[in-house]
């Protein structure tokens, strides 16, 4: 369980995040799910302390995540960005290994597990001995997907992982995340721009706007009952296709 | 006489003041790697002194060379002591300048990847900053060599030996076989240097990393 209460972040002035506050489930995907800039990014590097709040608390579970070793909290969160951020210098099977390194697993069970997880996420052995450099984008997510979750995190953020692949392999990756988040059972923070994707993977979204959380609910009453103007007006476009896609899964 | 001859028949000396050059410029080098890339570093750190220290090894550098080496016999004497630290503060801008930019180069979104899966600040700079910035920082310490190599020649006006010494004698005897027999190995070992540090360079950059 994860759990902001009243956070706050400014940069020289200009606040980013406003007194936001939610609850993750445990075993829940949420999707924070706004427009560029509106501190979606700022809001989930608060929880890994990539970003330090300058007020309000986060919890997982009831521990204050400030009073927890930064390094043992980040060990223990997956993170996944869309820049990707493979390290280049660094093999498939050396990227995958990072965490379970740092974490001093024994090198058998590195490996069993990376042959498990490259299943997971679709992709052949045949890739291990390979370079970032030489995947294709959404290959290299695969690996960045295999690399947060690999030494089973409870929590995995996930920061628009999907947004720098073209429309088809996005696709596909989305639909593998679905399965994927079925068998793994994490509490995942999604965070995405695309409304589509937001209420294709979601299990509930909150909605922000200019630093302020505006809604949060699953995506069913997020389409039908729009707390505000602006929710209304960010799902109304598209808000007959969600509806009908909604149904549709159920 | 020609200048093939001539160097033949000083082979001995040739090779003497050669091996005195690499010497000089070697050392000079060496504590220039020593003391650059770390301050380089440490320069990536502390962002707000980079302008103040970088600034004073560039006037440094502006001095020339035959100066340099004039300012430092009254505070060191003559022979190698002013030889070396001229040439080590001719080598640190090259040094310092490459090891801040390689480590500036590496992509953002890597480090922030390195911290979010909790590697320390150390842990960030031996296996992702460094060997990310090899290649820039190894053409550093090439640029460095070479200009020291060159540099060094000058050397010899302050009693440190080295391929200079034909040099000056030459001038003052208005004998060019005599300067060839300093110029012409001076050019070989820069180029030599050249080619064997930037071997190194592709044998030390990490595959995957262009
Ligand atoms: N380091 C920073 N310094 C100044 N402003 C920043 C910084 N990071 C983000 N911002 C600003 O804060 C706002 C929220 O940013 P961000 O959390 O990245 O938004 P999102 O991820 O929703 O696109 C944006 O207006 C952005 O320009
Ligand atoms: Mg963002």
């Amino acid at each position: 369980m994860i759990k902001l209460v009243d956070v706050t972040k400014s940069y020289d002035g200009f606040v980013a995040v406003n007194g936001i506050g939610f609850v993750v489930k445990r075993g829940e995907t949420l999707v924070l799910l706004g427009v560029s800039g509106c501190g979606k990014t700022t809001t989930l590097k608060m929880i890994n302390r990539l970003i330090e709040p300058d007020s309000g608390d986060i919890y997982i579970d009831s521990d204050n995540i400030k009073h927890v070793s930064l390094i043992e909290l980040r060990r223990n969160i997956g993170y996944v960005i869309q820049d990707i951020g493979l390290f280049p210098n660094m093999t498939v099977e050396e990227n995958i290994a990072v965490v379970p390194r740092l974490k001093r697993w024994a090198p058998e069970e590195i490996k069993r597990r990376t042959l498990s997880i490259l299943g997971m996420v679709r992709l052949s052995e045949s890739v291990l001995s390979r370079y970032p450099q030489e995947l294709s984008g959404g290959q290299q997510q695969r690996v960045g997907v295999a690399r947060a979750i690999i030494s089973e995190p409870e929590i995995v953020l996930m920061d628009e992982p999907f947004g720098a692949l073209d429309p088809i392999t996005r696709e596909e990756l989305q639909d593998e995340f679905i399965n994927l988040k079925k068998q793994i059972k994490k509490t995942i923070i999604f965070v995405t721009h695309d409304i589509f994707e937001a209420f294709k993977i979601a299990d509930r979204i909150a909605i922000m706007d200019r630093g302020e959380l505006v809604q949060l609910g699953p995506p069913l009453e997020i389409a039908e009952q729009p707390s505000n103007e602006f929710v209304a007006k960010f799902t109304g476009r598209h808000i007959n296709a969600l509806v009908a896609d909604l149904k549709d899964r159920d | 006489m020609n200048v093939a001859q001539f160097i033949l028949e000083r082979r001995a000396e040739v090779l003497q003041r050669t091996v005195e050059h690499v010497q000089l410029s070697g050392i000079s080098v060496l504590l220039a790697v020593c003391v650059g890339v770390p301050l380089g570093i440490m320069l990536t750190r502390k962002k707000g002194l980079t302008m103040p220290v970088v600034g004073v090894v560039n006037v440094v550098q502006t001095i020339p060379s035959l100066a340099l080496l004039g300012f430092l016999i009254p505070l060191l004497g003559i022979g190698l002591k002013p030889a070396i630290l001229a040439l080590f503060l001719y080598s640190l801008l090259a040094i310092i300048k490459n090891t801040i930019a390689g480590i500036n180069q590496v992509d953002r979104s890597i480090i922030e990847a390195g911290m979010g899966m909790g590697m320390t600040n150390l842990q960030i700079l031996l296996k992702l900053e460094l060997p990310l910035s090899v290649p820039v920082i190894l053409s550093g310490i090439r640029i460095a060599t070479v200009t020291c190599i060159g540099i060094a020649t000058l050397c010899a006006a302050v009693g440190a030996g080295g391929l200079g010494q034909f040099i000056f004698r030459g001038i003052s005897m208005v004998n060019s076989n005599m300067i060839l027999a300093g110029a012409i190995p001076a050019a070989l070992l820069a180029l030599f240097f050249d080619f064997i540090l930037l071997r190194v360079e592709k044998y030390l950059t990490p595959r995957g990393v262009s």
